[in-house]
């Protein structure tokens, strides 16, 4: 039996034969703060406390750490639980005084462990849906949600816990946080959901935030899916700590805009602060669509609470990163970055930017960046093992420039299109009209060619009415950045009209 | 150097592949075709019997159907130009070279045969026959028959001796 990776100090804190003693310690703290029994309800939480505590009191003591290895068979590091496959926009960095772009296409892969069987199976859910259900969702959309939710409930398995929770200017706990739903009794609950009132989207978050708080684990697949069409007002701030909050506790935030009246910049920042995701149904009918797809993509996951803790070299910036697959969207560029979640079949692909500001002339490898990945894989009773990264390029004072990898050619013809209606949008909101309707003529040009003439339509139409001297719809805005952002899609996953 | 979108003529920073002004390519494409799991560090198992030319391809390839992962050194090597790959290490006075060589990652000491296995792509599929070996053929710590054809699915661990490989499919979204 291979169970000896399993079982040592080692695996229980998801760390390294090798590791330096303050990852151990770093990797202490962070399964502490998750399964601490004080905070976390779960009794399988409390033994796993427990063991990882046993664990750090032994590794922690570099006498005792080394007695304890002198008991180890020599091989125990278990094999990667995942690839990390970078790929560069240069083979080898030229060496120009000038400042000079670099881009990485990273390809994060999900290495299941085959020889036990337990990670082939989907991992249990433990999901807040918070509904807004203020005026405004009167009506089809409300009737939308109500049969989603219907449908979402009757698909869970005994191990899913869900917790139902509406809010307007307040929140209500609907269904609370329980494994093993009575489908009658919640179906009931859910055919009785009545709208009124306003959008206070702390409110449900919140109330949301400590039903899935009861339950979490690292086991399980821990999100909140907030399901909004209108704008909150000065709570920002308030959700924006929430998002810190729980990105810190392994709770991810999607979120679901209806219409065109809720705030996508808001919502973006939100999410991404969790590693989440962001969609815009512009119908009722896309309500069930993206929420059907959420779920039965949260029940594929591999590994969830992807994050990438990242220091960039001397003289050289992370200037932008985007999730291009499998839910594209804007990342943060601060460390430790939330990137969500990988599938167990395709990989988690982003997308990173840096301006290298100069290169030395006795420097002939250049870090770009360096650091750690953490993650968290559910059906794994230990913690994964975080991996190192390292970054780095030849450099030449007069290298031949081979054109890039067409892989990521691709990736950034369709992301070019993305950021050119983000900098539109950021010299509309600056008043620099003229900026920005030359921009959306050459976005609409850009679309044309790259086949999509309807958003190239959508983007024509808006710049008609501003060049009329009308502000742009908030309607059009979304259309044409969700519609830009769902050119990243597979094309038999794109829905958006 | 400068980089000057010829387009727009806006000026952008070396390194640039699309101008953020107006999105023109600025770059050309690669005529290379890259494998869908990229692999930029790591050689691509060229065919290694030169006289016959690889077998035509598919429409929509140049991208591997399948790469083999080397689990200790992390490297990825394509399955490109071919169907069918042989698996082995190359000693003295070996008539007949296996096609992936794997001498330079220490494969003599781990047990792996001269001629070890054979990796055949069919369509979508993975298949793994094993040539008879000393050491013989594991697929997720289950040893094969030798002479016997078993399919591989995506993140099997197929040790040949105590060496080490991991299959990596192409996913296809669902």
């Amino acid at each position: 039996m291979s169970t000896s990776y399993l079982d040592n100090y080692y695996a229980r804190l998801g760390v390294s034969r090798g590791s330096a003693s303050e990852d151990i310690r770093s990797a202490y703290y962070q399964a502490a703060r998750r399964l601490h029994p004080d905070t976390n309800d779960d009794p399988t939480a409390t033994e796993l406390f427990l063991q990882i505590q046993e664990a750090y009191e032994t590794l922690s003591d570099d006498k005792k750490r080394a007695d304890y290895d002198k008991t180890l068979p020599v091989d125990i590091d278990p094999p990667p639980d995942i690839l990390i496959n970078p790929l560069y926009s240069r083979a080898i960095i030229p060496q120009i005084d000038n400042q000079q772009l670099v881009y990485i296409l990273l390809d994060l892969m999900a290495l299941p462990n085959k020889t036990d069987e337990t990670e082939a199976i989907n991992p249990p859910l433990n999901i807040g849906l918070v509904l807004d259900n203020s005026t405004s969702m009167a009506g089809a959309r409300m009737d939308m949600v109500k049969s989603t939710a219907t449908q979402i409930v009757r698909g869970l398995r005994p191990m899913d816990s869900l917790a139902i929770i509406t809010f307007n200017d307040r929140a209500d706990v609907i269904v609370p946080a329980t494994k093993d739903l009575d489908q009658k009794i919640v179906e009931s609950r859910i055919s009785q959901l009545k709208t009124g009132g306003g959008t206070e989207i702390l409110q449900g978050l919140e109330a949301g935030f400590n039903e899935v708080g009861r339950y979490l684990n690292p086991s399980t697949v821990n999100h909140i899916i907030l399901v909004t069409d209108g704008r909150t007002y000065g709570d920002e701030e308030g959700c924006q700590q929430l998002a810190t909050n729980a990105a810190k506790k392994g709770i991810t935030i999607n979120g679901l805009g209806i219409g065109s009246e809720w705030n996508d910049n808001f919502m973006d920042k939100l999410v991404s602060t969790t590693g989440g995701n962001s969609v815009y149904a512009a119908n009722p009918e896309d309500i069930k669509h993206f929420l059907t797809k959420q779920f039965s993509r949260l029940s594929e996951t591999y590994a969830d609470q992807v994050a990438m803790e990242i220091d960039t070299g001397p003289d050289v910036e992370l200037r932008y990163t985007f999730r291009l697959s499998p839910d594209p969207g804007p990342l943060t560029q601060d460390s430790p970055i939330n990137i969500g979640t990988i599938p167990l079949g395709p990989s988690l692909t982003i997308l990173m930017e840096f301006v290298v500001k100069s290169i030395p002339p006795d420097v002939d490898t250049l870090t770009l960046a360096e650091g750690k990945l953490s993650l968290e894989i559910p059906t794994r009773p230990i913690p994964a093992t975080s991996s190192r990264f390292s970054f780095t390029r030849p450099t030449s004072a007069n290298p031949d420039l081979e054109p890039p990898p067409q892989a990521l050619i691709k990736a950034m013809s369709r992301l070019s299109l993305y950021r050119l209606q983000e900098q539109a949008r950021r010299e509309l909101e600056a008043g620099e009209i003229e900026k920005a309707t030359t921009r959306m003529q050459n976005l609409a040009t850009q679309l044309l060619m790259s086949g999509e003439p309807s958003l190239a339509h959508t983007v024509m139409l808006e710049l008609k009415q501003i060049e009329g001297g009308n502000s742009i719809s908030e309607e059009a805005e979304k259309r044409i950045k969700y519609g830009t952002r769902a050119l990243l899609l597979p094309v038999d996953e794109r829905s958006t009209p | 150097m400068i980089n000057v979108c010829p387009n727009c003529h806006h000026q952008e920073l070396e390194g640039a592949l699309f101008c953020s002004e107006c999105g023109t390519k600025l770059v050309e494409q690669s005529g290379l075709s890259t494998a869908a799991i990229p692999a930029s560090d790591s050689r691509a198992v060229e065919a290694r019997k030169s006289a016959a030319p690889p077998p035509s391809l598919p429409e929509m390839t140049g991208e591997a159907v399948a790469s083999l992962h080397i689990v200790r050194t992390g490297q990825i090597l394509p399955l490109v130009g071919r169907d069918e790959f042989t698996i082995g290490r190359v000693s003295e006075g070996q008539s007949i070279l296996p096609d992936i060589d794997l001498t330079p990652y220490e494969a003599y000491s781990q047990g792996v045969s001269r001629l070890h296995a054979t990796i055949k792509i069919q369509g979508d599929d993975l298949m793994i026959i094993d040539l008879g070996s000393s050491n013989g053929t594991r697929i997720n710590n289950n040893k094969v028959t030798p002479h016997e054809e078993r399919e591989i699915q995506h993140g099997d661990v197929i040790a040949l001796g105590q060496f080490k490989i991991q299959a990596l499919l192409r996913q296809d979204e669902p």
